[in-house]
């Protein structure tokens, strides 16, 4: 059996064997065919030989007989006898064997019986009858060794002419077909081969032989096949390192086979490291169940599994989210998988779905109502104060027409119109208009409405900010009422002043002047004490007149101040010094200053204010005489005036007080004055804009400061 | 007065509501070494009246000066100074404006509307009667004034 299956896998062997077994075949039934005709032949000689007999040898035997001469008879059957295949012959008489020559044949063989006649004197004598028996053993013997030479010739012209053809074979085909075979087998696309060579002359013209062709045909395919394999390894290789996404074939239970660049790239570690540990074992722990539920329930049942979210852990401990799209192939036992790195997608909706929050929360938080309003006037969108302004809920506004929200038809038509007036010179807008709550309170509105476009410039909607203002018209008419009785109360405290410097004199001065009068004309009647009261009583009434006089001052800081005009201050404070040179050269001072710049000011509330701190500086001085500075520096948009004296000082506890009305620090007996003059100048300092203040220290002087805008319009 | 008399009187108009004010400018005005006929009115209205010789004081005689208040209660003093100003019978009777206003808006006025002294009522009686001394002795002694027409 074994050399049979070695004599099938072999075309030679093959061949060979087919071959002896047809010309085998064929010269056995040569052989038959000639040997059956020529047992035939033998057959009929045999025939040939009874009538050789019968022709030849029946006379002179019977004549023989008839004589009885033995040797005759001898002689005749001898001479038969020498016939081939003739064995036996018997001449029998009445039953009795008169003569036999020759051993019977074993088998019986054809046999012949002739009668021995002899004619005498006319009449046939029966002598006796012949028996000539014949045997097959010469034929058969004959026979066998024709078929032996037969075939042994058969054979040998066979087998010499199979051993021709075999050498023949080999050498034409065999050996190409082995070649081929084992360049086939040795053949490989991954590295270069060079093209099949076969052990032929190169034909002299044409194709050549057959194997000739075969080798070209070869040639040709391999070229074909491995060019189409260039191509489509060249395409897949491009593609797989080109792309930014992570390509990847694994085992279905749990190994990278293959990874491209981006995979690298995306999981920071090299082909290597990735190659060597289930991929598990890179995914976050959190996403490892789901993973490989998704291998076992889809993946090992063959189906493609789209778009699978679950994180990586690179190697430097970020985590990346990796979008995959996987499709096994049972049979192979390998996954295809494509995933897209979604980390910055999923960072991005992460953040949207915050910053969507985000501005919903806002949107919602706002006090503004905000409607969001389609051109064909829908109510898309609106937020939680724009349905508490109007007593609706969500469903009863979405997607309904912006009339609900208006007094009537005719409101819901004008309010269009002004919007689209109103979108013909902007792309915003912002009026009054009366709007309907639910419960059908109308009440004022303020509206901003803005054309909502995309990028492209199409217009989408309106986005309509609607505030009630039924509140602020109440406190505006509120405030509208309170500005009225501020300006009455004004007025009258006006009046009153002027009521006070005018009407609350009159008596006081009565008051002295008939004390002075009584003094004059009766003093003779009156003790010193007496003269000493009166001196008082005028004393007390100057002194009240006096502060009559600056409380009208105050309120006429405010009330009957002048404009502001430019005005060159070195001008307001040398017609200051001329005021006070009086008292300058009583109390000896020196006064230094420094250019000043122009503002626009009330020159005459500036003059009093300057002079009001200069007139300090000189009357609240220690024993030596006062030294006064005035000068002017520039504090980013406003002057900063000061006059510093070297005064008495102010205790910084003091410093706020100084300025409050009739706040003196001194009994009238030290220094002199009714405690009002300070109030002036912050009035005056406030009304223009700034500020005044003092820095000192008990008994080293004080430097007052105020501040005036750098501004020269009034 | 008599228009007769030898040595004849000034007459002095004074316009003045407050009766407190009135005895005490008469009081300043008794030590006067000027002889002096004063008259007191307490309002524009029959100063007015004083002036252009109207109902009672159709016999009074034309004054040599007026003293007058600037707060009265129906026509105050600035409307009497423009009256007089606007009359060509009255505009060179010298006025003297007594007042207890300080305010440099109200001073101003008057000198816009031609008063020929204003002078601020000082509380100190000794003060103020040396004041009015001083406006007898200037407009009644020194200023030689216009000759005097009949008022009428």
């Amino acid at each position: 059996m074994i050399l049979l299956d070695r004599i099938r896998s072999r075309l030679d062997h093959k061949l060979i064997l087919n071959i002896l077994l047809f010309s085998g075949l064929l010269t056995l039934i040569i052989t038959a065919v000639q040997l059956y005709i020529e047992y035939r032949r033998d057959m009929n000689t045999l025939d040939v030989r009874f009538a050789q007999i019968e022709k030849s040898f029946l006379k002179p035997l019977s004549s023989a007989l008839w004589r009885y001469s033995d040797e005759l008879i001898e002689a005749q059957l001898d001479g038969i006898r020498q016939l081939r295949d003739i064995e036996y012959l018997e001449i029998t008489e009445g039953g009795e064997t008169i003569a036999a020559m020759g051993e019977k044949p074993a088998e019986e063989g054809p046999t012949r019986s002739f009668p021995l006649t002899y004619r005498y004197k006319g009449e046939t004598r029966t002598l006796g009858t012949l028996t000539a028996s014949a045997s097959y053993d010469g034929i058969h013997a004959r026979l066998y060794d024709r078929v032996v030479i037969i075939l042994l010739s058969a054979a040998t012209k066979t087998f010499a002419t199979a051993i021709f053809m075999l050498f023949l074979f080999r050498m034409l085909v065999i050996r190409h077909l082995e070649k081929i075979v084992a360049y086939f087998r040795s053949y490989t696309l991954s590295e270069a081969v060079p093209p099949l060579r076969l052990e032929i002359p190169e034909p002299h013209s044409g194709a050549g032989d057959e194997i000739h062709r075969i080798e070209v045909e070869i040639n040709r395919l391999i070229d074909a096949i491995r060019g189409s394999y260039e191509t489509a390894r060249q395409r897949f290789e491009t593609f797989f390192s080109l792309a930014s996404d992570l390509f990847c074939i694994a085992d279905i239970d749990g190994r990278f086979r293959l990874v491209n660049p981006a995979a690298v790239e995306i999981l920071g570690y090299s082909r290597e490291e990735l190659l060597a540990r289930p991929f598990l074992e890179f995914i976050h722990p959190d996403d490892r169940e789901p993973t490989r539920e998704v291998i076992e329930s889809q993946l090992k049942q063959g189906l493609t599994v789209p778009r699978f979210l679950n994180r990586y852990i690179r190697k430097d401990g970020a985590v990346r989210w990796l979008e995959w799209t996987s499709h096994p192939l049972i049979d192979q036992g390998i996954t295809y998988a494509v995933a897209r790195d979604a980390t910055e997608r999923i960072g991005m909706e992460e953040a949207l779905k915050k910053s969507e929050l985000w501005m919903r929360n806002i949107f919602n938080t706002l006090e503004e109502a905000v409607l969001v309003v389609s051109p064909d006037r829908k109510l898309l969108n609106m937020n939680k104060a724009a349905r508490e302004i109007f007593g609706y809920t969500e469903a009863e506004l979405r997607r309904r027409s912006t009339e609900i929200l208006h007094v009537d038809r005719d409101h819901y038509t004008a309010f269009g119109e002004r919007i689209r007036e109103a979108f013909d010179r902007g792309v915003s807008a912002e009026f009054e208009f009366s709007a309907r709550r639910k419960n059908g309170e109308v009440f004022p509105t303020e509206h901003t409405v803005s054309l909502l476009k995309d990028d492209a410039g199409r217009t989408l909607g309106i986005v309509s900010v609607v505030r009630d203002i039924s509140r602020k018209k109440a406190s505006e008419s509120a405030l509208q009422r309170t500005l009225r009785e501020l300006e009455r109360s004004n007025a009258e405290l006006e009046q009153f002043a002027y009521v006070a410097s005018h009407d609350l004199q009159e008596p006081l001065r009565a008051i002295a002047g008939f004390l002075q009068l009584l003094q004059g004309r009766y003093g003779d009647k009156l003790d010193e004490k007496g003269h000493h009261y009166i001196d008082r009583a005028v004393t007390a009434a100057g002194r009240m007149q006096t502060l009559i006089h600056d409380i009208l001052a105050l309120s006429r800081v405010s009330t009957r101040g002048g404009e502001f005009v430019p005005t060159d201050l070195n001008a307001v404070l040398k017609k200051t010094l001329e005021t006070l040179e009086p008292a300058i050269r009583k109390s000896g001072a020196r006064i230094t200053h420094a250019p000043l710049p122009s503002a626009a000011v009330d020159a005459n509330q500036i003059q009093s204010l300057l002079q009001n701190l200069i007139q300090n500086g000189i009357k609240y001085v220690r024993d030596e005489s006062p030294v006064i500075d005035i000068g002017c520096e520039e504090i980013g948009d406003a002057f900063r005036l000061f006059v510093k004296d070297n005064g008495i000082g102010i205790d910084p506890r003091f410093h706020e007080r100084v300025f409050l009305v009739f706040q003196r620090l001194h009994t009238a007996a030290e220094y002199s004055g009714t405690g009002i003059g300070l109030a002036i100048c912050r009035k005056i300092a406030e009304r223009h804009g700034g500020r005044i203040w003092v820095e000192s220290e008990s008994g080293n002087g004080a430097a007052f400061y105020f501040t005036l805008p750098k501004r020269l319009e009034s | 007065m008599d228009s007769e008399d030898m040595i004849k009187s000034a007459q002095v108009l004074l316009v003045e509501d407050n009766e407190d004010d009135v005895e005490l400018t008469l009081a300043a005005l008794e030590d006067s070494k000027v002889r002096m006929d004063i008259h007191v009115v307490p309002d524009g209205v029959p100063a007015m009246a004083f002036l252009r010789n109207e109902g009672v004081y159709r016999d009074k005689p034309r004054p040599d000066l007026i003293l007058l208040d600037l707060n009265l209660p129906i026509m105050d003093g600035r409307d009497v100074l423009r009256e007089i100003r606007k009359d060509p019978g009255l505009t060179d009777i010298p006025v003297v404006v007594l007042t207890t206003s300080q305010s440099e808006e109200d001073i101003l006025r008057m000198y816009e509307l031609h008063a020929n002294c204003y002078i601020s009522k000082p509380v100190d009686f000794r003060q103020f009667s040396e004041v009015i001394k001083q406006i007898e002795g200037f407009w009644l002694q020194l200023v030689k004034l216009p000759a005097k027409r009949d008022s009428r």
